[in-house]
């Protein structure tokens, strides 16, 4: 068991008539590397901003770093690094010089990794802050929240404006990240496919509530894609069959279904339909809607 | 070693050229105020506040940035910066005035309304309520008389800790959790992420249609105020109304009409009126008629030509300023009716409003919308403009019936420079949008 990263018990955000984080209840331990996902407005940014304490439950417990998220202090900020969905710094200054003011409150900044992870993803140190595009502000925001070793990190959307070797090199770098310094990473993302190889732990958020909330190959091995090819006669318009989670494709001799894998029994089901199955795992784009659909049934 | 949280952001040329410039208008204004105590008092506040809120700008761009709520001991270190530099400010005009008055006000009392003022301008940026406090406090300041700041010199221990005391209570909440939480999400001003935008996106009159329709009002689709029409391009363009400006117009408007209008001027000092006059129509030009104080990036998405851009921001510059009379109407009506004999230099003082109206236009950013990217030279150009205006104020009002007698030349000269401005207006802002980017602007 590692050490309880966050803690939520009840947690519920009210702005107003919406309410954006509906009674999650939630434990993250590390070092591990947890993938953020959901639907737009399910509350992902609401969550990550809870677990470093901008933003205050309406009711319900938060936790961070074994500190109430109320009452956060220097000593728990400083293991904290956070990438948030829209970096903004100081315009005026150039990126050394935002980096240079940044570093003055880490104990253990690391100019090591500031040279290699700017190196790494591309980012100019000359250029002025005013002037950098959207993804150089994200890179920006990603070599800020990283080198200072922190314990815990929060990276909101942290890959959607990346370039794809920039991304595929920071999500290299993560998997480093947690060897070296043991860190717990907290990734939300839309883009399901890349953070796949990273994650091992998977939070789906819908309409502010926890779908789900388990490790990722758990998840992978309850589900399982069946792809389904007709012997001798068609396939019915629609499976009726109760571990049947979702059907992707649907013709006459072929069919693609998500079935729940601990109480499909694939040899009735060939004979009941007279059907060749060829059995694949599901990625995470596959299971998405099936998590997300959970959590909303 | 934590270190330069507020110094880093101040060690650069435009805080140098603004000490520069502020500091020797100190020496001049402490001078000038030297010879009766409670000028000099009020002398070296102002120059403090004006420090104040330099350094206080300063300090809301860096608390609004993404990092400024996880860097650790950051607020604390931007606190212990910002009183090192308000106790140095204080003393630095304390002692200017001390040199340049010649009858200098105690040390003691001048330190502290000095500190005090310093904290209270700088803390107003960083403070959620700011919009409510600011007009208040200017309200506060009109109100409390010419008699105050002598009842307030008679008591300077009493005055100098209140005015301490103030400046904790200040500070305790500018650089409370509370105030940073706020900061950090809000987000930088350009951007178009602050809490304000969140408002109705969309003028009342269609918001209340779609919610008595059943729909609701945030986020609803722009596209029917896109039409070709100048008219429907300024209605769209008004979207990001800000309440607080409106706020801030009506309740000046109100009080106008309470505290001025009907009263006669044995009752209301003439300069104290037109000091208000003068204040309360540079922060509505400053505020209300620019083509939006937004980024113009969405604007630019609009289906619109060119041409149509540059009707819209034409139609909308002259239809602001029309705004701010109509939202003034009460206060003129009331000032008219009980001071008869003024109405003719409030009409000459509306008429130079009008004139200036495009300078101000463009000193506050360029007219597809956001700042000018050069904050300082943007600083320097609205100082420029409202010292302008406020000379060609006193100018106009005073000296131009000394000038021209008659009404209907002075009508005739005042109608003239009305449109020459506008056509000059026009014609700069017909060449910005033939050939300038869209998004965006330069100086």
């Amino acid at each position: 068991m590692g050490e309880m990263i966050f803690e939520a018990s009840g947690l519920t955000k009210e702005f107003g008539a919406v309410t954006a984080l509906r009674d999650v209840s939630l434990t993250l331990t590390g070092p591990s590397i947890i993938g953020l996902i959901g639907r737009n407005a399910s509350g992902k940014t609401t969550l990550l901003r809870h677990i470093v304490g901008l933003q205050l439950p309406t009711r319900g417990r938060a936790r961070t770093l074994g500190v109430a998220t109320r009452s956060l202090q220097h000593e728990q900020l400083a293991r904290i690094g956070m990438v948030p969905d829209a970096p903004t710094f100081i315009r005026w200054m150039s990126v050394r010089e935002q980096l240079r003011y940044l570093s003055a409150f880490y104990p253990r900044w690391d100019m090591e990794r500031q040279s290699s992870l700017g190196g790494l993803l591309d980012l100019d140190l000359h250029a002025d802050i005013s002037g950098l595009s959207t993804g150089s502000a994200q890179k920006l925001a990603i070599v800020a929240a990283l080198c200072h070793h922190p314990d815990l990190i929060l990276l909101d959307e942290p890959v959607s404006n990346l370039d794809p070797i920039a991304r595929d090199q920071f999500l290299k770098l993560l998997l480093d990240i947690v060897q070296e310094d043991n860190a717990t990473i907290v990734i939300s993302s839309h883009v399901l496919h890349d953070i796949e190889s990273t994650v091992d732990w998977i939070v789906c958020m819908n309409a502010g509530a926890v779908a789900a909330d388990a490790a990722l190959d758990d998840l992978k091995d309850q589900y399982a894609e069946w792809r389904v090819l007709a012997r001798t006669r068609d396939l019915p318009d629609r499976f009726y069959d109760p571990f049947v989670v979702r059907q992707t494709v649907m013709e006459p001799r072929r069919a693609r279904l998500v079935v729940r894998t601990a109480d499909a029994d694939l040899l009735a089901f060939q004979r009941t339909h007279d059907a060749d199955v060829e059995v694949a795992p599901l990625n995470l784009q596959g299971l998405f809607p099936i998590l997300v659909d959970n959590g909303r049934h | 070693m934590r270190r330069g949280a507020l110094l880093n952001l101040l060690v650069r040329p435009l805080t140098i050229a603004f000490t520069a410039g502020v500091l020797p208008m100190a020496a001049i204004l402490l001078f000038v105020a030297g010879s009766r105590r409670p000028a000099a008092v009020i002398g070296v506040s102002f120059v403090c506040a004006v420090l104040g809120a330099f350094i206080g700008e300063g300090m809301m761009e860096a608390a609004r940035c993404s990092f400024a709520w996880t860097l650790p001991r950051y607020r604390r270190a931007l606190l212990g910066e910002f009183v090192i530099c308000g106790v140095a400010v204080s003393a630095v005009v304390v002692l200017i005035g001390a040199v340049a008055s010649t009858t200098p006000p105690p040390t003691f009392l001048a330190a502290a309304v000095g500190f005090a003022a310093f904290s209270w301008v700088g803390a107003l940026y960083l403070l959620p309520e700011r919009f409510l406090l600011f007009p208040i406090a200017v309200l506060v300041l009109l109100a409390s008389g010419p008699s105050a700041p002598a009842a307030l010199l008679n008591a300077p221990l009493t005055t100098g800790t209140a005015a301490l005391a103030v400046a904790t209570l200040a500070l305790w909440s500018a650089f409370s959790s509370r105030a940073f939480r706020w900061s950090a999400l809000i987000g930088p001003r350009a951007d178009g992420r602050s809490l304000w935008n969140g408002r109705p996106t969309m003028p009342w009159w269609p918001r209340l249609r779609r919610l008595r329709a059943g729909g609701r009002s945030q986020g609803a689709s722009r596209a029917r105020y896109v039409g070709t029409s100048v008219l429907r391009g300024v209605v769209s363009s008004y979207r990001p109304i800000r309440a607080n400006e409106w706020f801030f117009a009506l309740a000046l408007s109100v009080w106008y009409v309470v505290a001025v209008g009907p009263n006669s001027l044995n009752s209301v000092p003439r300069r104290t009126f037109w000091s208000a006059w003068a204040i309360f129509m540079v922060f509505s030009l400053m505020n209300r008629t620019s083509y939006g104080s937004h980024g113009s990036a969405s604007r630019a998405t609009l289906p619109w030509s060119r041409r149509h851009h540059f009707s819209v921001a034409f139609a909308r510059n002259l239809g602001g300023p029309l705004v701010i009379l109509v939202v003034l109407s009460p206060a003129i009506t009331a000032f008219a009716l009980g001071n008869p004999e003024l109405l003719g230099p409030a009409v000459r003082g509306i008429a130079v409003f009008a004139v200036f109206c495009p300078a101000f236009q463009w000193a506050m950013g360029p007219p597809t919308g956001g700042p000018w990217p050069d904050r300082g030279m943007t600083i320097i150009l609205i100082l420029a403009v409202s010292m302008a205006f406020l000379l060609a104020l006193r100018l106009v009002v005073t000296g131009l019936p000394a000038l021209v007698s008659s009404g209907v030349a002075q009508t005739v000269v005042l109608g003239l420079l009305i449109v020459g401005s506008q056509v000059l207006n026009w014609r700069r802002l017909k060449g910005y949008f033939a050939n300038r980017d869209l998004v965006g602007g330069e100086l």
